[in-house]
């Protein structure tokens, strides 16, 4: 059972006085895993700048406004996000306020960017699309009355929860956990072993398991969203 | 253990939503399933992964633009950054009648601001949700006891049960519940308990423009009674 209990991720606390999950809590916890002061000191002695992993930059910039870093970042994903914009705008006005747009939310909000929920590529691919679902439809003059990050959430905000109405119903959750681990396919069982019974941060359970830091986070984030799934459909 | 969603939408409406290929409206209603249903959550990740596989594999082939690198960094980096600490991210629940305290999926919230509700008939009540010109989307809320008329639709339907149930000829529907119904059903959805839904029609209105029915007050739903006989 002790065990068990670090196997519960933000999505699988019972929040909830109405039908809907609201587990907004796990913001603080985002920013914190985005501000680890290792990253700053990995990013910002410029010489260690060119080998620095994209979170690593992220996470310089969240932490210190580094602005080296974050021209580093800059010049890795400027051209891949204005190749997105011209692929769905198809024009290259658009394309280059989409690089800024995406480009400035990431200065802004590096600090949300939450390391649990996806690698930085991850993040930023999204806020590039979402950005340029929003100009688009500026473009076309379409009420604005939802965003795209309310569509497609940057994870930031909502884990979605699950429907779980008490703690007994929770301690029974709980307890098939290990059941449910089962289930999932070998190497998602491996990563999230790993990381939340044996306690290893990210980069030693890929180092023991000798695969890359962002496999790993993949694996992890499929294999819990798999087991929040079996958890939620029950018997 | 509750029961779970049962009724979801089509991967091939999910790999659409993951590409932003789908209207507005459609968007809006596939995302608040998705924040209900954890299965299709990871369907999407699926596919949003093969998304991202694809951007970092098409990075090579592209020029890069001629684009003022150094001034945009120098702009953007002039400005504020958001602190840390996150804003308050609890959404008030809505204070409307028929929402009343429920936390809608973030994909609604905005759009269930300032609902005006109409009656269609005995214990059915509309609201317009002003969100897309492609689409027509909507509230629903049935009250307990309350059954519809007999209807078909004029293009294809897709409902998500917000809260509640209802049931018609083919089936009951539950919280987080995805349907999705084209001209070819006829139905009579009826409540025991009440229920609130949220409807995205897709077809586009310049389809039904100028149909006298439109001036009908259920403007959506044609009538057998008042057609046939």
């Amino acid at each position: 059972m002790e065990l068990l209990l670090k196997i519960n991720p933000p999505g699988l606390l019972p929040a909830r006085e109405r039908i809907f999950p609201r587990s907004a809590l796990l913001g603080s916890r985002a920013a914190v895993k985005a501000t680890r002061p290792g990253n700053r000191d990995m990013a910002s002695s410029s010489s260690h700048l060119k080998s620095a992993s994209n979170e690593e930059l992220l996470g310089a910039v969240s932490h210190s406004g580094d602005t080296a870093a974050f021209a580093r970042l800059f010049e890795r994903y400027a051209t891949r996000i204005y190749q997105t914009g011209m692929k769905l705008t198809r024009s290259e006005q658009l394309s280059r306020d989409l690089v800024q747009e995406t480009m400035l939310t990431v200065w802004r909000k590096a600090s949300l960017f939450d390391l649990e929920r996806g690698s930085a590529d991850n993040w930023i691919f999204t806020l590039a699309r979402n950005r340029c679902f929003d100009l688009l439809r500026k473009a076309k003059r379409q009420p604005i009355c939802v965003s795209a990050d309310d569509i497609w959430p940057l994870g930031e905000e909502t884990e979605p929860a699950l429907d779980l109405d008490n703690t007994a119903e929770l301690s029974a959750l709980l307890s098939r956990v290990e059941e449910f681990l089962g289930k999932l396919p070998v190497a998602q069982q491996a990563v999230i072993k790993q990381v939340y019974m044996l306690d290893f941060t990210h980069e030693e359970a890929a180092s023991r398991l000798g695969i890359p830091l962002g496999t790993l986070k993949s694996r992890l984030r499929l294999g819990l969203d798999k087991l929040r799934y079996l958890a939620g459909a029950g018997e | 253990m509750k029961d779970s969603v049962l009724h979801h939408p089509s991967d091939a409406l999910l790999v659409r939503f993951a590409r932003r290929e789908l209207p507005l409206g459609m968007s809006v209603i596939v995302s608040a399933h998705v924040e209900m249903c954890g299965h299709c959550r990871v369907r999407v990740a699926e596919f949003e992964s093969r998304e991202m596989r694809d951007w970092n594999a098409g990075q090579e082939t592209v020029q890069a633009p001629d684009l003022d690198f150094g001034c945009m960094i120098k702009r953007i980096t002039s400005l504020p950054r958001q602190s840390a600490e996150p804003a308050e991210t609890f959404a008030a629940a809505s204070q409307d009648k028929f929402v009343k305290g429920l936390l809608l999926p973030r994909a609604l919230r905005q759009a269930a601001d300032g609902l005006r509700w109409t009656r269609l008939t005995e214990g059915i009540h509309q609201a317009i949700a002003p969100i897309d010109h492609e689409s027509r989307c909507e509230f629903i809320y049935m009250a307990a006891g309350a059954s519809t008329p007999v209807h078909s639709h004029y293009g294809r339907e897709y409902t998500l049960v917000l809260q509640g149930k209802f049931h018609d000829e083919l089936g009951s529907y539950g919280n987080g519940d995805f349907l999705s119904r084209d001209a070819s059903h006829e139905h009579q959805p009826a409540s025991e308990n009440g229920c609130l839904s949220f409807a995205v029609l897709d077809r586009p209105l310049r389809f039904t423009r100028g149909l006298p029915r439109l001036l009908d007050p259920i403007n959506r739903l044609r009538f057998r009674s008042g057609l046939a006989r």
